[in-house]
């Protein structure tokens, strides 16, 4: 009897709980025709403003909260939450007046209050934001978001302060040009006070998430999807047009491509570089390439020979064929860098290019490649130790280090060891300054050739080349304290032609954001900071 | 049952032992959670450890987990600010379970009956077909399997979507790359048992008085036929349950194996240890299960006492 | 992956027992199926070696302006997506990823056979320790700890072969000591017990021999077991023996372009198939061959 019907109940079993966990598959209800589908690729970490970090998190707020400014679809800071705002002689007092029609998703009225709150929050050493720095600017932010700093340990000294309602003053350490841009990013954002106060959870269901900005999130489902409706009670709701907006998560780059073909995506982004010669051939396939603010550079150790020896840098950064590597293994569109701040960033006069008006600091010359390695001893790269370049270890990195170690050997005769790494052990071998030669990506956190410069000041604790000069710093301080654009610029300009005279990285070319895009899809923005896309504007054409 | 008793206590020492390794092994790795390309301010890091107690001496963050874990309690994820890891587990797991014994079914029911069908029709065109079958799900990497299904089935053909969990059509992707292994097992472990007992002499003498194949296979034969099948079942059950995370990742699942790789690859040391624990814990509980199911089965083995198995 | 592998191993394995190894290969060359894969691994190990030098190229020369070649006009396999030559990089890899399979195969199953043996044969408290201990490893999951310790040291060939060995050798142990525990019944090894043998000679002059022939089908087992792992590891990003490519990778690189350049995926995906087909039709066969009963 056993022997017969033992199996029988592990069946059943099974039976059972498909029918039960059948029953709990969501649908997606009707597609309406102003709806939007992006993909967000990864799991936001948190989408309380505060703590928002990661690309998905900032993509995600961004939609559904806002700050006193916005990025508008011409990249330009426009009034937001405040209405208007003072600006003192000094450069040093910010005086925002918030606008008195906006509210919060509950009904209440967003006040300078929630700012200041909100503000502050995120400075306190225990809500441990990791994107506290980005209110450093603001006085006495740093010193209060150190517990160690016993000088500043009241949250009153902070300079900024809700005067009554709608009247916010913010005090700066020292003028920054950049801080109506740092404004609309989403660790400025407002917090509803009362919300907050009441319950520090309450970001963690979209019943209890208040938001204030053009989109409310409607549903969550874990690890697959955000869904988000249009706010009725955003104040500017008669520019909003999608009816909804679709978060998805697919974290593989290749099945996001799939979903995008098969229409069940509107956008995406990280396109494999083996698939972009296929959709650049599709007249049809929707293939945008957007412009970035980021530059992709090889850091080296300059304290350990060789590479001590500016002569050898010079050598690896002349000897690299720039023009290949974009054509044919990145592939989308990237721009060769014989300089290190990207196109994109504002000159003295705003409307040029502070690229264009700096020029290129060097050009590829193998035969003078080869003479600097020689008179540095290593004629025809005899003798030169092997050293390691490392990188983190995505595909298209690693397809790019092996064509460039490649060319080290054919144009020099050296051999580089490439070394591709867990992203995490990576990064701390290159704070840890165990790197020879590290692959690294640098992308702008706001519209100034400063958030490029000040990477390799003295200083900077993302300064991983050891490369330290007191002439260097002087022009990064001198640019940082003015408030006049020509000192500003041009002693950047000096910067940059310091930094490329040492080499204490090389530049290799600049970064694009391929993306593909449904041709119904309008005015849709991609940003090259912060979030990925702002979704205001947008609509579907019909 | 002191059988039963003895197999769940050493399962928990085992808990426990796997907790340590797994908690040294993690702490060992370079690289912590809050590590970024931008060079955080000393006193942001300093914050961020004292919130999530990662600035206690680690004797001392031991302690404190293995106390909370046995409260039930796996603790909050430290990278993901909107979940704990009991959260984590209890929205995963079950899609991962759903999608687990989906496979299971699948790939026991096709092992099984081409199994048997093989073995009645040794060395003819079935049988070959089945072979073909088989070493195809033995040979190719689920992951090449998936990449091939989405390419005919929803790019090409479009009948399923490419990924995804929303209905049973997102399901049958993700199914016959998970399921196509374990049914190329089943089928050749059911066909070289079947084959075996069906020389034994209980079943010739079984033929001989007449008994027709169909009720032959399905009274005589099966039940014993069937024991590798289950045996083999334990551990890739415990495998599949609990989520294949390559295969989640390729079909956006939202299950726990996606966790796994994530968890490991942003340091998310809660996480990490939960999975591990919750792993193990489904890992021997099956072990149990198949031990009990084993014993009821073989009638040789005789650890529950007398009685059942004839 | 190897989980959902092993336990088909351990029976296969079970089955298996010990006799004279001539016999056994006198059975073994009865079964084709298997002979032709014997026959075919020893073809692909020649090609893994000859392979790289039968044209101009080496795996890492390139010519960034032919990348994506399809076959043909001097790439007989096309190139990969460095305009490298992809029949020379498949050889070198089917070296690579053999490599990593043999290895893994030697050094679990001498890992798992010493352990196995001491156990059975010292027997009591340390036996029941030392099984206690193979059994707490097998309830922890696997691959995380793979992906664990191959974080934890630096990246190559060793690594991958030291990770999956550390894995893979509990199923080893524990057939040995069944085995060990058969055998120390047997009436030679106590005559040879009251001659006055050491427990060293005893161990090597009669317990490996004897055990000898599972060990064989074990190793087979493992071999593709290790390289079918390793591929998953190279998708995850983790099984990457850099500068060179593992089969595993080089499929794993085939599926980013497998919609415009379908060669870069076929060539590595079907050698590494056949490979893993290969090595399970032997150990097949192998097992077969020591177990008379089901030799029909």
């Amino acid at each position: 009897m056993a022997n017969r019907s033992a199996g029988i109940p592990i069946i059943c079993l099974f039976l059972v709980v498909l029918v039960i966990a059948g029953c709990n598959t969501q649908e997606i209800g009707e597609i309406e025709e102003q709806v939007l589908t992006f993909n967000l690729s990864s799991e936001p970490e948190s989408i309380d403003p505060g703590r928002a970090s990661g690309q998905p998190d900032l993509t995600l707020v961004n939609a559904v909260m806002e700050g006193l400014t916005r990025y508008n679809l011409q990249s330009e800071i426009e009034p937001a939450m405040a209405e208007d705002w003072e600006i003192s002689e000094d450069g040093r007092l910010y005086t925002f007046y918030i606008r008195d029609d906006v509210q919060w998703s509950n009904g209440d009225p967003v006040t300078a209050y929630d700012f200041e709150y909100a503000w502050k929050r995120v400075l306190e050493p225990e809500y441990a934001s990791s994107y506290a720095y980005q209110l450093y600017s603001i006085k006495n932010a740093a010193a209060y978001n150190d517990p160690e700093n016993t000088e500043v340990n009241s949250s009153d000294m902070v300079g900024v302060e809700a005067l009554n309602e709608t009247v916010l003053e913010v005090v700066l350490e020292a003028p920054a040009s950049h801080f109506l841009s740092l404004t609309a990013f989403p660790t400025f954002f407002p917090v509803h006070k009362g919300t907050a106060e009441a319950d520090p959870d309450w970001f963690t269901s979209p019943e209890t998430y208040v938001n204030n900005g053009p989109f409310k999130i409607s549903g969550w489902e874990e690890h697959q999807r955000f869904i988000c409706e249009k706010n009725d009670s955003y104040w500017d709701k008669d520019n909003v047009n999608l009816q909804r907006l679709v978060f998805t998560l697919v974290s593989e780059e290749s099945t996001a491509l799939a979903m995008y073909e098969t229409d069940d995506l509107d956008m995406v982004y990280n396109i494999p570089a083996q698939e972009l010669d296929r959709l650049k051939a599709d007249p049809n396939s929707g293939l945008v390439i957007g412009s970035d603010l980021a530059v992709a550079k090889y850091i080296f150790n300059i304290t350990e020979p060789p590479l001590d020896d500016v002569k050898v840098r010079k050598a690896l950064a002349k000897s690299i064929h720039r023009n290949e590597l974009v054509e044919h293994v990145t592939k989308a569109g990237e721009k060769p860098a014989y300089a290190y701040v990207p196109y994109g960033l504002p000159d003295i006069n705003p409307q040029d290019d502070f690229r264009k008006a700096g020029g290129d600091y060097f050009k590829e010359n193998i035969e003078k490649a080869r003479e600097l390695l020689k008179s540095a001893g290593f004629p025809e790269g005899e003798g030169f130790p092997e050293l390691e370049l490392l990188i983190n270890d995505s595909q298209d990195n690693i397809r790019l280090a092996q064509a460039v170690q490649e060319m080290w050997k054919q144009n020099l005769g050296i051999n580089i060891k490439v070394r591709p790494i867990e992203w995490r052990v990576y990064l701390g071998k290159m704070f840890d300054m165990e790197h020879d030669i590290a692959a690294a990506g640098w992308g702008a956190d706001y519209n100034d050739p400063m958030t490029f410069l000040e990477f390799y000041a003295s200083w900077s604790g993302n300064n991983t080349s050891g490369y330290s000069s007191d002439e260097y710093d002087e022009k990064i301080n001198l640019a940082a304290a003015s408030n006049d654009p020509e000192v500003r610029v041009s002693a950047m300009h000096k910067a940059e032609s310091d930094l490329m005279e040492h080499m204490p990285m090389i530049p290799v070319y600049f970064y694009t954001q391929p993306y593909l895009v449904k041709e119904q899809v309008t005015d849709l923005l991609v940003t090259s900071f912060g979030p990925q896309a702002e979704f205001k504007w947008a609509y579907i054409e019909k | 049952m002191i059988y039963i008793i003895r197999k769940v206590a050493s399962g928990l020492i085992t808990m426990l032992v796997i907790i340590t390794i797994t908690f040294i092994l993690m702490h060992a790795i370079p690289g912590g959670p809050f590590d970024s390309e931008r060079a955080l301010p000393e006193s942001i890091i300093n914050n961020l450890n004292v919130r999530y107690n990662l600035d206690a001496p680690l004797w001392e963050q031991y302690s404190n987990y293995v106390q909370s874990v046995l409260k039930g309690d796996l603790g909050p994820s430290i990278k993901h600010e909107t979940k704990t890891v009991n959260s984590i587990i209890k929205e995963g797991f079950p899609v991962s379970f759903l999608l687990g014994s989906i496979v299971l079914l699948a790939a026991l029911l096709c092992g099984v009956m081409f199994g048997i069908l093989s073995a009645l029709n040794k060395n003819k065109w079935f049988d070959y077909g089945a072979l073909m079958f088989s070493t195809i799900g033995i040979s190719v990497p689920s992951f090449v399997l998936a990449a091939l299904l989405i390419y005919y089935f929803s790019l090409k053909l479009g009948w399923f979507p490419a990924a995804l969990w929303d209905g049973w059509t997102s399901m049958v992707l993700p199914v016959i790359s998970l399921a196509w292994l374990p049914a190329a097992v089943i089928t050749r472990l059911m066909r070289s048992s079947m084959l075996e007992i069906m020389s034994k002499d209980y079943i010739k003498a079984a033929r001989a008085r007449g008994i027709p194949t169909k009720a032959l296979v399905i009274r005589h034969a099966l039940p014993n036929a069937v024991l590798p099948v289950i045996t083999y079942l334990g551990p890739t059950a415990a495998w599949i349950l609990t989520g294949s995370f390559v295969i989640e990742k390729i079909f956006a699942i939202p299950g726990l194996g996606q966790w796994f790789v994530l968890s490991i690859s942003s340091r998310d040391y809660t996480v990490i240890l939960g999975l591990t624990i919750f792993y193990s814990f489904i890992l021997i509980g099956i072990n149990i299960l198949i031990d009990i199911v084993y014993t009821f089965l073989d009638p040789r083995i005789k650890l529950m006492g007398t009685g059942k198995g004839e | 992956m190897t989980p959902a592998l092993n336990l088909w191993v351990q029976e296969r394995v079970n089955k298996t027992q010990m006799s004279n190894l001539g016999r056994m290969w006198l059975r073994f060359r009865r079964n084709r199926a298997a002979l032709l894969s014997l026959v075919f691994i020893i073809m692909l190990m020649f090609l893994a070696l000859a392979g790289p030098h039968l044209n101009h190229w080496t795996y890492s020369d390139q010519v960034l302006k032919n990348a994506n070649e399809p076959p043909g006009n001097g790439y007989w396999f096309g190139t990969d997506s460095l305009g490298r030559d992809l029949f020379t990089r498949v050889w070198h890899g089917t070296r690579i990823s053999l490599l990593i399979g043999l290895f893994t195969g030697l050094c679990s199953v001498t890992i798992g056979a010493v352990y196995g043996s001491i156990s059975g044969f010292v027997g009591g408290l340390t036996d029941e320790i030392m099984m206690k201990i193979v059994e707490i490893l097998y309830a922890i999951p696997f691959l995380f700890y793979v992906i664990l310790l191959m974080l934890l040291l630096d990246p190559g060939v060793n690594t991958i072969v030291l990770s999956l060995a550390v894995v893979s050798w509990l199923g080893t142990a524990r057939i040995v000591r069944g085995q060990v525990l058969k055998i120390k019944e047997e009436e030679y090894i106590l005559a040879a017990r009251i001659l006055g043998a050491g427990k060293g000679r005893i161990i090597m002059r009669h317990l490996i021999p004897n055990t000898m022939g599972p060990l064989i089908v074990m190793v087979t087992v493992t071999i593709p077991d290790a390289i079918f792992a390793e591929a998953f590891l190279s998708f995850l990003g983790l099984g990457v023996s850099f500068p060179v490519a593992s089969l595993g990778y080089l499929v794993n690189e085939g599926i980013q372009g497998i919609r415009s350049y379908p060669w870069q995926l076929l060539y590595p995906a079907v050698l590494l198939s056949l490979i893993i087909l290969a090595f399970n039709l032997i150990a097949d066969g192998l097992r077969d061959a020591f177990d008379p009963k089901t030799n029909s």
